[in-house]
């Protein structure tokens, strides 16, 4: 099967997010003969949730999840979809889908399959009268820092309305 | 042209004027099963006498986004007794969004042309089929957001997660139950170029089928 990725940004991007891979993110990409390079991240056993003096734990069962960078993986997912033969147009921005057809800025793309893959606030859904899912609008902001792990889990802190992982 | 019992009427060019001698006062052609737009749909061509008087079963504009398909004879076509759709060649720029068919109709939508054609197959018993290209599946990657590990979930589920969807359907449903298969000479075009959609990209590569 042809396949063509159309994004509208530059890549690798940045966002704020979690940036982590569970142990059945890992074994999915894995299914389909990605592998990732661990010496890229840092391997976590679990998770912990912190509020003030209480904390809740627990392991992911034995497998290891991957603390990655966002922008690491998605360098390491864009060449492993690469290598498998997909073509990808950066800077293209796609306005609209008919029946058959994809209309990006860089021309009208016929297609067999039209695959949504836009995040939450999907415009492919509306474009194709799906429910929509808007939601309350939250912020997000990330800072990285360059010190020494203490701990092999993920960690959570909570505050009154927000979170910080 | 008649292929026994069915019926097609294509005038060419011919403009109103030469198309009554045709109609007025006796209606010399009969009933069509089908009407080809005369002119490409032209405002001077494709008179309510001839267009109404055949009453086809269905027409087909042959225009181009600049050529033909102009309102006024879209709309003597579409006022025609017991026509069931106009099937055209191409959006028509002049004709804008109320006047011309519905995107199912259209072989070649609005926008640069994609070079697709119109197939009408004709019995001799009258029967006919026509269609305009099978309409893309959609699928949507459909991630419930954790806002801690939206890669993590995103990864792990996307092949649970996304819904088939066909524009000709009115229901969702999961693919996995529909075990629907894809054809390696297929074209699939993933919008959005993030984690979720690089990894459908390469499991439609790997795998292609959902």
């Amino acid at each position: 099967m042809r396949v063509t990725v159309a994004d509208g940004g530059d890549a690798p991007s940045d966002k704020a997010c979690g940036e982590g891979i569970l142990p059945e993110g890992i074994a999915a990409v894995e299914r389909l003969g990605v592998a990732l390079d661990w010496s890229a991240g840092r391997a976590c056993r679990g998770i912990r949730f912190i509020k003030g003096d209480a904390a809740a734990q627990a392991e992911f069962g034995g497998s290891a999840g991957l603390g990655m960078r966002r922008i690491e993986l998605h360098r390491q997912l864009i060449r492993a979809a690469e290598n498998s033969g997909a073509v990808i147009l950066r800077r293209t921005v796609v306005t609209g889908i008919a029946e058959n057809l994809v209309s990006a800025s860089g021309g009208n793309f016929a297609a067999d399959w039209i695959i949504g893959a836009d995040g939450f606030r999907s415009l492919v859904r509306d474009w194709a009268g799906l429910e929509s899912r808007k939601s309350r609008v939250r912020f997000a902001f990330r800072q990285h820092f360059a010190c020494a792990p203490w701990t092999d889990c993920v960690e959570v802190h909570w505050a009154e309305k927000a979170h910080c992982t | 042209m008649t292929l026994g019992k069915f019926r097609l009427v294509d005038l060419g060019d011919l403009p109103w004027a030469k198309e009554l001698e045709l109609m007025c006062p006796v209606n010399k052609l009969g009933k069509a099963d089908i009407y080809v737009a005369t002119h490409h749909g032209l405002f001077f061509s494709g008179s309510p006498a001839l267009v109404h008087g055949i009453a086809a079963r269905l027409a087909i504009m042959e225009n181009s986004a600049k050529k033909g398909g102009s309102p006024s004879a879209w709309d003597i076509v579409h006022s025609s007794p017991g026509l069931a759709a106009i099937y055209q060649l191409h959006w028509s720029d002049e004709g804008g969004k109320h006047h011309n068919s519905r995107p199912k109709f259209l072989a070649n939508l609005a926008g640069p042309d994609t070079g697709y054609y119109l197939k009408l197959t004709a019995y001799p018993d009258g029967g006919l089929k026509s269609s305009t290209p099978e309409p893309a599946k959609l699928l949507i990657i459909d991630r419930k957001c954790k806002q801690f590990v939206s890669p993590t979930v995103l990864l792990a589920t996307f092949l649970r997660v996304f819904h088939l969807f066909s524009t000709h359907q009115t229901e969702t449903r999961s693919p996995a139950a529909s075990g629907h298969c894809m054809n390696r000479s297929e074209h699939a075009f993933v919008i959005g170029g993030g984690p979720a959609g690089l990894v459908a990209a390469i499991a439609l590569r790997r795998k292609g089928c959902a």
